[in-house]
């Protein structure tokens, strides 16, 4: 079924990891994801061009947010208290320490940090933005939630011994 | 090159750092075509620390003067650790605007000791809420039965705001959390059983 051009990603195609990996459990060391990400984008930059190489990540990235929003948090919350439940599973989960810097409802428009960064922190800063697979997973988060489709952008990063990435998103039209 | 302008640049580029570490501002030391490769290259990076310094210190100061708005100079790792600082206070500014809409459920993480005190100040507040709504709820209920209540001195019914009137169970039961279950006092026995003799008394003579 994963072989097919009609495969399309369901919460359930992730397995039963719990009674898949009795001995090893459902933790795994963050330099193997980054192995994995990594690796993709290095293949991919080479069979596709950077730029679309960079769509495709973060359109992976939106998939990825959707279906975690979806499976995971709460959309019947009203927004803070969904904020505030995302912040939380990314927390436990892991992933990232989020947090909200802006709200602006007229233009739903969105300032936000994400520290210790499960795909970038530890990296150095450069002049260049590598966060497009987190650039997706907000902005399908926010998608979802919202019900309205989002462009979110990383605007700036800094390092002062791990990572922190801010990043603006947006409601289309 | 002469000596002489190897010294020259070597003075400039030797005045520009001590400013720095004096903490004024510094200037972009000039640079001429006669300057050897390796001397050009130190007093470029000289210059490109005293524009770093430059972003860094005003973004800093815009900062100290509480603006925190201001956009931090990209690409600047002398400012890293403000940027940092600034993310912090603009997501605890943020934090504190839900709380004061009511939002209860924001809490700090890895702020140290300041993250602990934020988040027991939320839940005493969340608390103080809680209670200062029990009391709001309570008093509500008390209010429908204060003042003085119109009262038949012989049947009991009660006139309500409508001018009607309502059997006294009704009246209590509708504005206040008291319900009645019917009984019979000893008293009203008494006379209830008496009245009922009588008429039966008056049944049997008939």
């Amino acid at each position: 079924m994963f072989k097919s051009k009609l495969y399309r990603f369901q919460w359930k195609d992730l397995g039963d990891i719990e009674g898949g990996r009795p001995n090893l459990g459902n933790l795994v060391n963050v330099a193997v994801y980054r192995l994995m990400q990594y690796t993709f984008r290095d293949v991919l930059n080479r069979h596709l061009s950077v730029e679309k190489a960079t769509e495709v990540l973060r359109e992976a990235g939106r998939l990825a947010g959707a279906e975690f929003c979806k499976n995971v948090l709460n959309t019947e919350l009203p927004f803070n208290e969904f904020i505030a439940d995302l912040q939380e599973k990314l927390l436990s989960l892991k992933i990232g320490i989020f947090r909200i810097e802006k709200t602006d409802f007229e233009k739903m428009e969105f300032i936000l940090t994400v520290s210790e960064d499960l795909d970038c922190s530890g990296l150095p800063p450069a002049n260049e933005t590598i966060c497009e697979y987190d650039e997706g997973f907000i902005a399908g988060i926010l998608e979802t939630y919202t019900g309205r489709e989002f462009d979110a952008r990383e605007i700036d990063c800094w390092a002062s011994g791990e990572r922190t990435c801010r990043f603006k998103a947006t409601a289309i039209n | 090159m002469p000596d002489e302008i190897y010294q020259i640049a070597l003075k400039a580029l030797s005045e520009q750092l001590t400013r720095l570490l004096r903490g004024e501002t510094a200037e972009a030391v000039q640079i001429g075509d006669d300057l050897d490769p390796e001397l050009k290259s130190l007093c470029e990076t000289v210059n490109q620390l005293v524009v770093s310094f430059k972003n860094a210190h005003d973004f800093i100061q815009s900062l100290a003067k509480g603006n925190l708005e201001v956009s931090p100079p990209p690409n600047n790792l002398l400012a890293s650790p403000f940027k940092q600082l600034q993310a912090s206070l603009l997501h605890l500014t943020w934090q504190t605007k839900q709380i004061a809409d009511g939002d209860y459920k924001q809490r700090v993480y890895f702020m140290g000791a300041f993250s602990t005190s934020f988040n027991s100040m939320v839940e005493a507040l969340e608390e103080k809420r809680r209670t200062e709504t029990l009391l709001k709820e309570a008093h509500a209920k008390v209010r429908h039965l204060e003042g003085i209540i119109p009262i038949c001195m012989y049947c009991k019914k009660i006139r309500d705001d409508m001018e009607s009137w309502q059997q006294l169970e009704e009246y209590i039961t509708e504005h206040s959390e008291a319900h009645f279950s019917h009984g019979i006092c000893p008293e009203c026995y008494k006379k209830v059983k008496s009245d009922l003799e009588i008429e039966k008394g008056k049944l049997r003579k008939t």
